[in-house]
């Protein structure tokens, strides 16, 4: 029986190639480079203006998403692609600033693959780079932050009586639900 | 000319190779650059670098720098690159399967016999990269046989990585192929992911376009035709 433990959760390199010297390289691909044992070939980097860093950002964030876009409703890939652009649009942008973190904005499309269903957060990116999602329901506003791809920091703003009550959290993406259940997250995000 | 069977297809990206017999010169390299890059918003011009190491002498050689021009369209999805040496046209997921990917081809070759002529190629190639998420069972255990038949046979109950390479030359038709498989980093929660990446490689190219795109479609058969060999009912069924 061949099975895979769990987490099993390591990008593992193309090996064979190094133990057949004759081996055909493969054709190349976006999502990763062509190499046959002692040979090599890579992209020369190049020094990074603004818009540079931006579009590699962006570009980035987008060649990723291939890797989960058959789990993604395409409104919703187009949605957060927008949102993106948006977020990144040069003539809006502060020098020191840094665009999506790839790490973060995997934590938050994970997050929404365990949400399933068809919330629409708004977006937002601090200036490290981490994506936050807002979602709001009447004056119940629930915030988290992707600090990386398995890290959230979380914000529960809801009024009680006259005042605003507010909780917050610093967790692991898989705890994230669990610890929200307590503030009715239905609202937010409908059933998941 | 058949469209996508299935509804999610695990293909994460799909490329098409043209090699050229002979390098473009730089002129000519581009010119066809110019003339390809209309109906994509996005360039991004690169230069690309091969190095060879010497582990018994401790040396590493580098090429001369090549040029590459990476067209796409702003979702990044589709994606041409252009170097002096090759024409690579990909896509990647969501993949709408080969009618909507192979009119790009035929456009683009179109445009570019008209920009400089008819080139002969040496090498015509065709690669699928698909991605199938196995759900851990109740015993955190991701049954990834129940979806691959071609599977390694290893003296342990379970694994917590594998990869696998094979390659073929037809002597009949002289056409290569290569299929991997390996463990990536699982994206989906509670999901462990493989991948399945089948290259289908020519080097006796016709010499006319129509040929061309006849011998293309062929290696595409072979390309299905080992994929549904490679995986299970059970695979298919997540496809749906």
């Amino acid at each position: 029986m061949n099975v895979l433990t769990y987490p099993g959760s390591r990008l593992t390199r193309s090996n064979a190639s190094l133990m057949s010297g004759a081996a055909t390289i493969s054709i190349p691909s976006a999502l990763g480079t062509r190499s046959s044992g002692t040979s090599d070939e890579r992209v020369v980097p190049q020094p990074e203006t603004l818009e540079l860093r931006l579009f590699n950002a962006l570009a980035g964030a987008k060649i990723w998403t291939a890797q989960v876009a058959r789990h993604l409703d395409r409104a919703a890939r187009d949605r957060y692609f927008h949102q993106l652009d948006v977020l990144h649009d040069p003539d809006e942008w502060f020098g020191t600033d840094k665009p999506v973190s790839l790490e973060s904005y995997k934590g938050f499309i994970r997050f929404m693959l365990m949400l399933g269903g068809n919330s629409k957060p708004a977006l937002a990116l601090s200036p490290r780079g981490t994506l936050l999602a807002v979602w709001r329901a009447q004056d119940a506003r629930l915030t988290i932050e992707f600090l990386t791809s398995a890290r959230v920091r979380w914000l529960v703003a809801q009024p009680v009586g006259e005042e605003v009550e507010r909780t917050a959290g610093d967790a692991g993406l898989d705890r994230l639900l669990a610890l929200l259940k307590p503030y009715s997250p239905e609202k937010w995000f409908g059933s998941t | 000319m058949s469209g996508q069977p299935y509804a999610k297809p695990p293909i994460i990206e799909v490329v098409v190779e043209f090699r050229f017999a002979d390098p473009l010169k730089n002129a000519v390299f581009k010119k066809l650059v110019r003339r390809l890059r209309a109906p994509y918003p996005s360039r991004v011009e690169q230069h690309t670098r091969q190095a060879q190491i010497d582990f018994q002498n401790a040396q590493a050689d580098f090429t001369d720098p090549v040029p590459q021009t990476v067209l796409t369209s702003n979702d990044e999805a589709d994606r041409l690159t252009v170097r002096p040496d090759m024409v690579i046209w990909s896509r990647l997921a969501p993949y709408d399967g080969w009618d909507a990917f192979y009119p790009r081809i035929e456009r683009d070759l179109q445009v570019a016999h008209e920009a400089i002529g008819f080139r002969k190629f040496s090498r015509l190639g065709l690669r699928t990269i698909n991605r199938i998420d196995v759900p851990f069972d109740t015993d955190l255990l991701a049954r990834y046989e129940d979806y691959f038949t071609i599977n390694i046979t290893a003296p342990w109950e379970a694994l917590d990585h594998y990869h696998w390479r094979v390659e073929r030359k037809d002597p009949k038709d002289g056409i290569t192929t290569i299929m991997q498989s390996g463990t990536v980093q699982p994206e989906v929660p509670n999901t462990a992911a493989f991948l399945l990446d089948i290259d289908v490689i020519t080097d006796a190219v016709p010499n006319k376009i129509d040929e061309i795109l006849e011998k293309l479609s062929y290696l595409r058969g072979i390309k299905n035709s080992l994929f549904e060999a490679a995986i299970t009912d059970k695979a298919r069924a997540t496809f749906a």
